[in-house]
C-alpha cells in the first residue's frame, strides 16, 4: 500500500437513546415524533429559559451503562456532567450539558471482521435544537429553529482513529448499529444517527466532517474528503486544521471554519446537577440485562446447530430474525427452515425495505407456513407468495391461504390427460430423448393447476401415463 | 387596612428610594386577595384580606406574569411564564407587592450595579443599601405594612444589606430552599433567603419556602422543619470567634466597638466565646470570585437575543447578531464578569484557576465543618467608601466563606435602626441554631 493511501478514520456517533424512556434528558416534555409539528414539545428547561433547571432523567444512565457494557467499556464510578460552552444558533443555552472530564463508559473495544476498533469513551449528552436551512448551509439568508429535539438523550460513542477507509466505516457503523438494535435502545423511525468523521491521511492534519446522516452518506463524505486532502497534498496546499460540512444533496463539502487551535469550550462542571455514583450493583443488574450480542450468537449458532457461517451471519442481521429460527426450528425442520428464512424471507423484507419487527409477521403464523410445506398442504412455491402478504396482515395462516385459493391438489389426473392429448409433438419428443420436452409438459399442467401442485409429483404422475 | 395603602405607599417610597424595578400594580386583583366572606366581591380596599401578608421579592426571583429582571437590561422586557417554586410555596399566604431592586444578576456588593435606579439606603439617603438584594432590604425597614421580604445570596447578597439596612437577614443552608425559577449567578452558590423586620418575620417567611423540590436537582431532601419552634430560647451556644476577622484590617474602629459590645452582652448572658484561628481567610475572595465568574459567564450565555430578552434588527451573522445585542445590553460589571470568568474556565488556564478554586472549595467546606464541631462562629461587617473593583470584591472578605461553604447564617443589627449587622454563622442544616441566637441577640442587645 502507498503511504498517501493509508486513511485514518475516527468517529464519533451520536445516538438518540429514546426507544425505551418516554422524556426528555433533563425536563419531562414528551419526546417528539417525527411527525409531531415543529416546536410543540418545550418546556422552559429545554427552551433554556432564565430560572428553570435540568433534572436528570435517570433511565439514560442505565441505558448508557448497557451500551458500555455491549461494548466492552470500563464503567466509571463517579460520574459529572459538564457545560460545553459555545455560541450556536442551535444551542437553548449556549451551553450543551454533556460529560468532559468524567464519561460514564471508558476504554471499549469492538472485534469487527479480523480487527479491534477501539472505542475512546462513551459519555450522554442533549441534543441541541434542530436547524434548518431554507437553502445550503453557506448560502442561506437564515434559519429555522425546531426546539423538539432540544434535550433529546444522547449517547456519544468516540472511537479511536482505528478505521482506514471509507467503506470500512460504513461497515462498521452498521455492525455498530446491528448491535444497538440489539440492544433495543434505539428508535430508528423518530431519530437519525449522525456521526461526525474525522479524516486524515499522512502528511495532512485532521479534518472533521460534522453531523453527517445516514451509513451511505458517511461512505461519500469520508471518500471526498479523502479525494479533497490528497489533492491539497498534490498541490503542496498547506493544511490547517478544518470543520466541514457534508452537503448530501449536492454531494459537496464545504469548509465551516478553520482553525489553529483546538476549539476551546471552557468547559466547567455543571453546578445544577450534583455528582451521580454508580454501584457495583447498579452494573451488575445492568450486565444481566444485556441480551445475547450478534459475535457470541453467531458462534453458538455455528455449534449448536450445525449451520454454515453465511446462514448464521443472514440469522443475526436482526435480533428478531433468529428468534424467530430458533422458535421455528423446535416444531419444523432445520433446513427448511433455515432456507426459507435466509432466501426466501430475507428476499421479501429487503424488497420492502423492512426489518421483520416492523412487519406483521407472527412467529406461529411463520411456523404453520413451514408446516403446511413440509405436510405437502402448499408448494414452497405457494409458500413464497403467501409471506409476501403474511408479512403486512393480521389474519392467520390457514384463513390467507384460503382466501388465496392456496390449497394444493393432489389428485390432477384429469389435467394430465388433457395436457398430454394437447401436446403430442412434446410427447414424441420426449420419447426421442428431450428432457426440455419434459420440462415443458410440467410446465403447461402446472399452468393449469395455476401453480396448486407439486412440481416433483407431475413429473411423477407424466412419465407414468406416457410409458 | 386597606390594601390601596400598601401600594400607594410602596410607589411613594419607590420614588424617593427606588427600592422596586417594577410595582405589581395588578396584584389587588389577586384572587386569595379575597375575604373570605365576599365570595363575588372585588378584592380591593376594604375587602383586602388581612391574613395575606404582603412581602417584596428579588428581582431574580421568576414571577408568573410579573416582570423579572434581574437588574438587567437584557431582560428588561422579560415577562416569565413559570413561577419559580418559592412564589409557589407562597401562594394564598402572601402577596408579592413588587420585584426590589439589585445589582445587575447579583454581581455586586453595593446595589451600585443597577441597570435601573440605585437604590438608597433608609438610614442615609447618601449611602448604599448594600447588595446585591438591597432593594428588598430597604423597603423592608421602611415599609408600614410590609415585615418581610424574599431575597438572594451568592457571595453575602443577604447578609451585607441586612446589615447596612438594619433588619435581620437569613441565609439558609445551600440546597434548603429550591433555586427553581431563580435566574442563575452561581449555581452552586445561590440560596434564596429571608428579610425580616425582626428575627421572627425572617423566620415566618422562611418556614414557607424551605423544603425539598424535585425541581432542583441540588434541593436537600429532608423533612419539614418548623423553624418558629426555635424563637424565644434561651438555650446557650458555644460560639467561637475567627481571629483573623475580629483583628482583621481595614475595619473601621465604630463597627469594631460595636461589634464587641455584642458579644460583651452575650458574654453576660452567660455565654462564652473562644477565639479561634481559620488558616485560609486570604483565599477566600480568589477563590470565590473564580468560581462565582466562571459559573457566571456560562449562565449569561444564554442571552443571545433569540428567544427572549433584549433583542434587535435581524442584521449580519449570528455571531455579529448576538455580539450586539450583548453589547448594548449587559452593563459593565457583568461584562467584566464573563470575561474573567471565560478567561477563568479557558484551556490552558482552566487547572490554574477554576481546578485549583475547586479544589480550595472543598478545603475550606472542611476547615469550617472541623470547627463547627465546637462552635458557632460570627464575623461582622464595615462601612464601605469609595472603591475600585478589586477592592469591592475584597469587601466581601466576611461573608464569602460562608457562603463557599453554604453554611446557614443570620444577620441582625447590632442595635435597632444601626446600619451594623451581628453575622452568626452555624453548621449545615443547623438554621436551629442560627434563629436562637439571632432571636436571643435581638431580645439582649
Amino acid at each position: 500500500m502507498k503511504e498517501s493511501d493509508k486513511v485514518v478514520v475516527g468517529l464519533e456517533i451520536h445516538v438518540g437513546v429514546t426507544k425505551k424512556i418516554k422524556t426528555k434528558l433533563f425536563c419531562s416534555c414528551a419526546l417528539p415524533e417525527k411527525e409531531s409539528s415543529p416546536n410543540s414539545n418545550l418546556c422552559p428547561t429545554c427552551l433554556g429559559m432564565p430560572g428553570s433547571k435540568p433534572v436528570l432523567n435517570k433511565k439514560v444512565l442505565e441505558i448508557a451503562v448497557k451500551l458500555g457494557l455491549a461494548l466492552n467499556c470500563n464503567i466509571q464510578k463517579e460520574n459529572f456532567f459538564s457545560r460545553k460552552t459555545y455560541f450556536y444558533p442551535d444551542m437553548a443555552k449556549n451551553y450543551q450539558i454533556t460529560q468532559y472530564e468524567s464519561p460514564l463508559c471508558i476504554n471499549g473495544h469492538l472485534r469487527f471482521k479480523d480487527k479491534v476498533i477501539r472505542i475512546r469513551r462513551i459519555h450522554i449528552e442533549e441534543d441541541p435544537a434542530s436547524i434548518q436551512y431554507p437553502k445550503e448551509i453557506d448560502n442561506s439568508e437564515y434559519c429555522l429553529l425546531d426546539y423538539n429535539r432540544s434535550g433529546i438523550p444522547l449517547c456519544e460513542i468516540v472511537t479511536e482513529p482505528d478505521l482506514s477507509s471509507a467503506e470500512e466505516a460504513r461497515e462498521f457503523l452498521e455492525y455498530l448499529i446491528s448491535i444497538i438494535d440489539y440492544l433495543d435502545i434505539y428508535d430508528s423511525k423518530n431519530f437519525t444517527i449522525r456521526v461526525d468523521a474525522n479524516v486524515s491521511l499522512p502528511g495532512t492534519k485532521r479534518a472533521e466532517i460534522k453531523n453527517i446522516s445516514g451509513f451511505k452518506a458517511v461512505e461519500k463524505a469520508i471518500g471526498f474528503e479523502v479525494i479533497r486532502q490528497k489533492g491539497k497534498l498534490r498541490r503542496n496546499e498547506e493544511f490547517r486544521q478544518e470543520t466541514l460540512h457534508f452537503d448530501k444533496t449536492s454531494g459537496r463539502i464545504i469548509v465551516l471554519r478553520e482553525k489553529e487551535f483546538e476549539e476551546d469550550y471552557g468547559y466547567i462542571y455543571d453546578p445544577d446537577l450534583p455528582k451521580i455514583i454508580i454501584s457495583d450493583e447498579f452494573v451488575k443488574k445492568i450486565k444481566n440485562e444485556i441480551p445475547e450480542l450478534p459475535t457470541e450468537k453467531i458462534e453458538r449458532l455455528i455449534k449448536q446447530y450445525n449451520i454454515s457461517e453465511y446462514n448464521a451471519n443472514v440469522l443475526v442481521s436482526e435480533r428478531e430474525i433468529c428468534d424467530l429460527f430458533e422458535e421455528s426450528i423446535k416444531k419444523v425442520d432445520k433446513n427448511l427452515t433455515i432456507n426459507f428464512i435466509a432466501v426466501t424471507l430475507k428476499k421479501i423484507l429487503n424488497y420492502n425495505k423492512l426489518k421483520l419487527k416492523e412487519t406483521k409477521l407472527t412467529n406461529n403464523n411463520f411456523i404453520e407456513l413451514l408446516q403446511m410445506i413440509e405436510k405437502n398442504e402448499l408448494t414452497p412455491r405457494m409458500g413464497d407468495l403467501l409471506l409476501r402478504r403474511l408479512i403486512f396482515t393480521n389474519k392467520k395462516t390457514k384463513e390467507l391461504a384460503d382466501e388465496m385459493g392456496f390449497s394444493k391438489i393432489n389428485n390432477f389426473d384429469k389435467s394430465i390427460e388433457r395436457i398430454l392429448k394437447a401436446n403430442k409433438d412434446a410427447v414424441n419428443d420426449y420419447k426421442k430423448g428431450s428432457s426440455k420436452a419434459l420440462h415443458f409438459l410440467i410446465g403447461q399442467v402446472l399452468r393449469e393447476l395455476k401453480g396448486r401442485a407439486d412440481a416433483k409429483l407431475i413429473e411423477k404422475k407424466l412419465l407414468e401415463k406416457i410409458k | 387596612m386597606d390594601a390601596k395603602n400598601i401600594l400607594n405607599e410602596a410607589r411613594s417610597l419607590n420614588k424617593r428610594y427606588n427600592f422596586f424595578i417594577t410595582i405589581n400594580e395588578s396584584f389587588l386583583e389577586e384572587p386569595f386577595l379575597k375575604k373570605a366572606s365576599g365570595k363575588n366581591a372585588k378584592p380591593s380596599g376594604k375587602n383586602y384580606n388581612e391574613k395575606v401578608k404582603l412581602i417584596s421579592v428579588k428581582d431574580n426571583i421568576c414571577t408568573k406574569g410579573l416582570r423579572t429582571t434581574a437588574g438587567s437590561k437584557i431582560l428588561d422586557n422579560y415577562v416569565p411564564v413559570f413561577d419559580a417554586t418559592v412564589i409557589e410555596k407562597i401562594k394564598g399566604k402572601y402577596g408579592v407587592v413588587g420585584k426590589t431592586a439589585m445589582d445587575e444578576f447579583g454581581f455586586g456588593s453595593f446595589s451600585t450595579n443597577c441597570a435601573f435606579n440605585v437604590p438608597k439606603n433608609p438610614l442615609d439617603e447618601t449611602r448604599t443599601c448594600g447588595g446585591s438584594s438591597g432593594g428588598g432590604a430597604g423597603y423592608t425597614y421602611l415599609s408600614k405594612y410590609s415585615d418581610s421580604s424574599i431575597g438572594e445570596s451568592t457571595g453575602g447578597s443577604i447578609s451585607c444589606p441586612a446589615a447596612f439596612c438594619s433588619v435581620v437577614g437569613i441565609t439558609p443552608t445551600y440546597g434548603l430552599v429550591s433555586r427553581y425559577g431563580l435566574i442563575d449567578y452561581a449555581n452552586s452558590l445561590d440560596k434564596i433567603g429571608t428579610f425580616g423586620k425582626t428575627v421572627k418575620d425572617a423566620v415566618k417567611l422562611l418556614n414557607h419556602i424551605a423544603g425539598y423540590d424535585k425541581k432542583d436537582s441540588t434541593s436537600i431532601k429532608k423533612t419539614k422543619e418548623d423553624y418558629e419552634k426555635y424563637l424565644g430560647k434561651n438555650s446557650k451556644l458555644k460560639i467561637g470567634i475567627i481571629k483573623e476577622f475580629s483583628n482583621g484590617e481595614g475595619i473601621s474602629k465604630e463597627v469594631e466597638k460595636e461589634f464587641w459590645n455584642g458579644v460583651k452582652k452575650l458574654e453576660n448572658e452567660g455565654m462564652n466565646y473562644d477565639e479561634i484561628s481559620f488558616s485560609l481567610t486570604d483565599v477566600f475572595i480568589p477563590t470565590y470570585y473564580i468560581i462565582a465568574m466562571s459559573e457566571a459567564s456560562t449562565n449569561l450565555a444564554k442571552y443571545s437575543g433569540i428567544r427572549y430578552g433584549a433583542s434587535d434588527e435581524l442584521k449580519g451573522t449570528f455571531n455579529e447578531y448576538f455580539s450586539h445585542v450583548r453589547s448594548n445590553n449587559f452593563g459593565k460589571e457583568a461584562k467584566r464578569r464573563i470575561l474573567l470568568g471565560t478567561f477563568m474556565r479557558m484551556a490552558g488556564y482552566r487547572n490554574a484557576f477554576y481546578i485549583k478554586a475547586l479544589k480550595i472549595r472543598s478545603l475550606i467546606i472542611n476547615e469550617y465543618k472541623k470547627l463547627l464541631k465546637n462552635y458557632d462562629v460570627f464575623p461582622k461587617f464595615s462601612e464601605i467608601e469609595k472603591l475600585s473593583p478589586v477592592e469591592a470584591y475584597m469587601s466581601d472578605l466576611l461573608t464569602v466563606g460562608p457562603n463557599l461553604a453554604g453554611l446557614p447564617m443570620i444577620s441582625v443589627p447590632v442595635k435597632k435602626d444601626r446600619p451594623i449587622g451581628m453575622h452568626f454563622i452555624a453548621d449545615h442544616l443547623q438554621e436551629n441554631k442560627i434563629i436562637q441566637i439571632g432571636d436571643f441577640y435581638e431580645r439582649i442587645r
